[in-house]
């Protein structure tokens, strides 16, 4: 993308006022993401004299069960969070991209296989399956989690690009390449992907938005020893573990979580509007 | 006609590739399920013998574990079919019980949750599609971007808190009332009905604001239609375009949503009733993973998997019936 | 402007304007237009899409759709209703009941998923109480006057019909409850060579039977020559010229309608002579300063570059806007 095309960009997303408001969310997350576990060391001792301590100028949010900083937890967590919905959101992409492309662009019977297959997957509900592959195979491992999280997700975004191929495999200009004699997987790679693009941003950013569902729950449920600071499992451990829910005075270590959960949620999908619109060529000028 | 055929087809072959799935899936893990259970109710003193161990573990499934796979595939299959799918490790109660005995609440729950947000929805999205350009639309559609974002179970957890630990106005677990006896005393209902309440809300609350943009959408479009104009041209009064003209041509495309829908209803969230510790299947669902319960999670998952597979077949045959453009395009 | 409203005025338009918003702009789709139209006349509008005679006419219902805006004028119906001013269901009365419009290309302008019968009792419902059978004959007879079976077109869909059968049904639509003023919106467009032909007859009889004020838009000159006896060219939103049809075709006195003259083909005319009109059509974001028609004008003086020349009256009963009309021919 050219310095012209990136500063376009850059001004529908500012145009569309939700889009922007996203964007600024999911900045700011990845920066806490990213800079935080730099600047504030993750102490994970118990401190017993601040169990559930209330908000205060040492503990913005105030301190957990066993007396850690939540702010810190939220912190550290954001990482985990993060690398887990980006990793699945990619598989998912990736995986259902080539399912896509090969079944929509190669025909007869890879196609009729293969629609079969995303068929079937579709109709197994998705979050039962992720829970009995996560329960069962007890992973620690963040792609493994990533792969577990996007067996039902692949599938949408595999019929969604396949009939995307479908209907501009009888396209002029793929006719044209063709007929130049351009190998196959050469038309489907330099043709056909670059128009996909945009589809295969918007799935990305919902396969994301799916993932942080699906992983938040997996972790809450608590199937899935991974992190303790992820929110999922700090909404697992206030909830079950210690049961702050029912305690009168410790109730902000349940409200930070989902706090973040939903900030997250919001500001991904606030920024898809803006991925609609970077998109969508009638408003480019 | 052919499509028909095609779909069942698929649907029965979801369904066989469900089973397989499940059967195998447990076959896989490291260390075969089985044989933990047996050293578990050695060492806790629940069996004697080692022989007394497997008998127990054995009649936990319907299954003998040192046939070859494919036999233990094609036990199960049958044994499927007479209803037998083994007993729950945690409970000792046949699965299939506990199946019936849970799968009614959560498609109650479920169901009148999918009728409330999708009126509600469809109520709101007209109102808003009418009052474009209103100082309040913004916020509204704010408003609405923000309940569709918040995950369901989150919702559940706030609604728990509030109107539970804070406010303690509804019940907290269960179905209905234990000390009420079940029946059709007006009690017992008033008591399901509390009690479904909590549920039913983290559904709605997430839902509707799909239903109501979608619909806003629609409504939108054809209120630059042609015909609407013409309508109003023809002196219709407002109350009868919104209805017969702009209502009856947005809602037809919700069908599609609206009878998919129906298929995941039968799903539940596994996290809502955990919550309000609901006896649905996804509660029992959710226990079944954490204790590792083989049998009752590979019953559970395959009953999941029928009902939506099958729902989802039924669903697209209706609206078959409903659009008929679409029986033309075949 | 002060006269005495005539009797036989049906409508009397004065100084109407439209206007458009959109985001940051607006367009006068209808700048300042005065109009009369005479009871019982046949009167049409030309000018090409864009030159504001589909937002005229919507006016004259109040039925200019958002965002546009008439923002200022009056539209007085039979000497004493402003159709601005009604309300609710004033408006709602005098829609169909005395003013009905067919608008252009019916391909749309009917209910996708109800049949054409039901559509046209339900028309007949919201105004009057006929009862069901009363109200089936004259949708009949209707159907009938625009050479339709009404059996079966009133048990169709809307897309089990053609485009010629659905204009026609629009027609006989319009005049389910005796309108006193029919405006139709290029009622030809988009049909083959015997629909129009058709049409046109149609209302030809109609004009002879049931003596309504006809309103005739189009671009296409040659329709009106059947039907129509006085005509208004639009221009940019702009009424330019006012005559009856001789008058306009034999001794156009604005050049836009000298220019239209020249470049329609006649079926004896030597197809060699056509002369289109020179430059683009008007951009209504940027008009010109001065007459919108300078920059294409093979008359155009100074003046005609500074001041936009009102419509006025000059001899022969007719209209003009333009600085040089005495040197037109």
């Amino acid at each position: 993308m050219g310095y012209r095309e990136a500063k376009e960009t850059l001004s529908i997303l500012v145009e569309n006022k939700r889009a922007l408001l996203g964007s600024l969310i999911l900045l700011a997350i990845v920066l806490m993401a990213l800079i935080g576990p730099l600047a504030i060391p993750l102490n994970l001792d118990p401190r017993f004299d601040r169990v559930y301590a209330p908000p205060s100028w040492e503990h913005p949010l105030g301190c957990d069960y066993i007396g850690l900083d939540i702010l810190t937890e939220i912190i550290w967590g954001a990482r985990d969070v993060l690398t887990i919905v980006v990793l699945a959101g990619t598989i998912t992409v990736v995986i259902g991209a080539i399912v896509g492309l090969v079944a929509g662009y190669f025909g007869g019977i890879t196609d009729l296989l293969l629609s079969s297959l995303i068929d079937i997957v579709l109709t197994i509900p998705g979050l039962p399956l992720v829970i009995v592959l996560a329960g069962l195979t007890q992973t620690r491992d963040p792609l493994s989690i990533g792969l577990i999280l996007s067996a039902n997700s692949w599938a949408y975004m595999g019929r969604s690009i396949r009939s995307q191929v479908l209907s501009m495999k009888e396209r002029d200009f793929i006719e044209a390449s063709r007929a130049m004699g351009i190998s196959k997987l050469n038309i489907v790679f330099r043709d056909i992907l670059p128009i996909l693009m945009p589809y295969v941003g918007i799935n990305f950013l919902f396969a994301i938005v799916q993932a942080l569902y699906a992983s938040v729950a997996l972790f809450f449920i608590g199937v899935l020893p991974f992190s303790t600071v992820h929110w999922g499992t700090m909404l697992n451990i206030a909830m079950q573990v210690s049961g702050a829910i029912f305690v009168p005075y410790a109730r902000h270590y349940v409200i930070a979580p989902i706090i973040f959960i939903v900030l997250l949620q919001v500001g991904l999908i606030l920024f898809s509007y803006g991925i609609e619109d970077i998109f969508n060529p009638r408003l480019k000028t | 006609m052919k499509w028909m055929y095609r779909r069942g087809i698929l649907a029965l072959l979801s369904i066989f590739f469900a089973v397989v799935l499940t059967f195998f899936l447990i076959r896989l893990m490291p260390g075969n399920p089985m044989d933990v259970y047996v050293q578990i109710l050695i060492r806790s003193g629940r069996a004697r013998t080692r022989e007394e161990a497997i008998e127990r573990t054995r009649a936990l499934m319907p299954v003998n574990m040192n046939d070859p796979l494919w036999k233990q595939l094609a036990d199960y299959i049958l044994a499927m079919f007479r209803g037998d799918l083994g007993r729950s490790i945690s409970s000792f109660a046949p699965v299939s019980d506990i199946i019936v005995k849970s799968l009614p609440w959560t498609v109650f729950v479920s169901s009148v949750a999918l009728v409330i947000s999708f009126s509600i929805g469809t109520a709101l999205g007209l109102v808003l599609a009418f009052n474009r350009g209103r100082k309040f639309e913004g916020f509204s559609v704010a408003t609405l971007t923000l309940f569709g974002a918040i995950p369901n179970y989150i919702m559940a957890l706030v609604l728990f808190y509030v109107l539970t630990i804070v406010y303690p106005i509804l019940p907290m677990r269960g179905a209905y009332d234990s000390t009420i006896a079940p029946g059709l005393s007006f009690q017992f209902l008033l008591s399901v009905l509390t009690h479904a309440m909590l549920p039913v809300a983290s559904y709605v609350l997430t839902d509707f604001s799909g239903w109501a943009l979608g619909i806003r959408a629609m409504a939108t479009t054809i209120l630059g239609e042609d015909y609407v104009m013409v309508a109003k041209a023809r002196g219709l009064r407002q109350s009868k375009i919104v209805t017969n003209y702009v209502g009856r041509n947005s809602i037809l495309p919700q069908f599609t949503g609206l009878v998919m829908s129906i298929g995941f209803m039968f799903g539940g969230s596994p996290l809502v009733e955990l919550i309000f510790t609901y006896p649905g299947i996804g509660r029992f669902f959710a226990s079944a993973v954490s204790a590792r319960d083989y049998p009752l999670l590979q019953g559970l998952f395959l009953m999941l998997a029928i009902t939506v597979i099958s729902a989802n077949f039924i669903a697209d045959l209706l609206y078959i019936q409903i659009d008929p453009r679409v029986k033309v395009g075949e | 402007m002060s006269q005495q409203e005539s009797p036989t005025k049906i409508y009397h338009i004065a100084d109407l304007t439209v206007e458009y918003y959109m985001r940051r702009l607006s367009i006068r789709a209808v700048n300042s237009v005065n109009l009369r139209i005479e009871k019982g006349e046949a009167f049409g509008i030309v000018g090409e899409s864009g030159s504001g005679k589909t937002t005229l006419a919507l006016s004259l219902l109040n039925l200019v759709p958002k965002p546009g805006r008439i923002t200022s004028g009056s539209i007085i119906y039979d000497g004493n209703k402003d159709v601005l001013k009604l309300n609710g269901n004033e408006l709602r009365r005098f829609r169909w009941e005395e003013v009905a419009m067919v608008f252009q290309g019916a391909l749309n302008s009917f209910n996708p998923v109800v049949r054409i019968g039901d559509q046209m009792l339900e028309t007949i419902d919201e105004h009057k109480s006929l009862d069901r059978q009363e109200g089936l004959k004259k949708i009949s007879t209707l159907l009938e006057m625009v050479r339709l079976d009404p059996e079966r077109t009133m048990r169709s869909f809307p897309h089990e019909l053609s485009g010629g059968m659905k204009q026609r049904t629009m027609i006989a639509m319009s005049l389910l409850l005796d309108p006193k003023v029919l405006i139709l919106d290029e009622p030809t467009t988009a049909l083959d060579v015997i629909s129009q032909k058709h049409i046109l007859n149609i209302l030809a009889d109609l004009r002879k039977q049931i003596g309504a004020t006809i309103i005739l838009l189009s671009h296409d000159l040659a329709i009106f020559t059947e039907v129509v006896e006085r005509i208004a060219v639009m221009y940019a939103g702009k009424l330019v010229e006012v005559a009856s049809m001789d008058d306009l075709f034999l001794r156009p006195k604005h050049p836009y309608t000298l220019g239209l003259m020249q470049a329609t083909p006649s079926v004896l005319g030597d197809v060699s002579k056509l002369k289109p009109i020179p430059g683009s059509p008007p951009d209504m974001f940027s008009l010109p300063k001065g007459c919108p028609f300078n920059p294409r004008c093979p008359f155009t003086i100074d003046t005609c570059r500074k001041v936009n020349p009102p419509l006025e009256e000059i001899p022969g009963n007719r209209l003009v806007a333009c600085h040089r009309w005495r040197d037109v021919t």
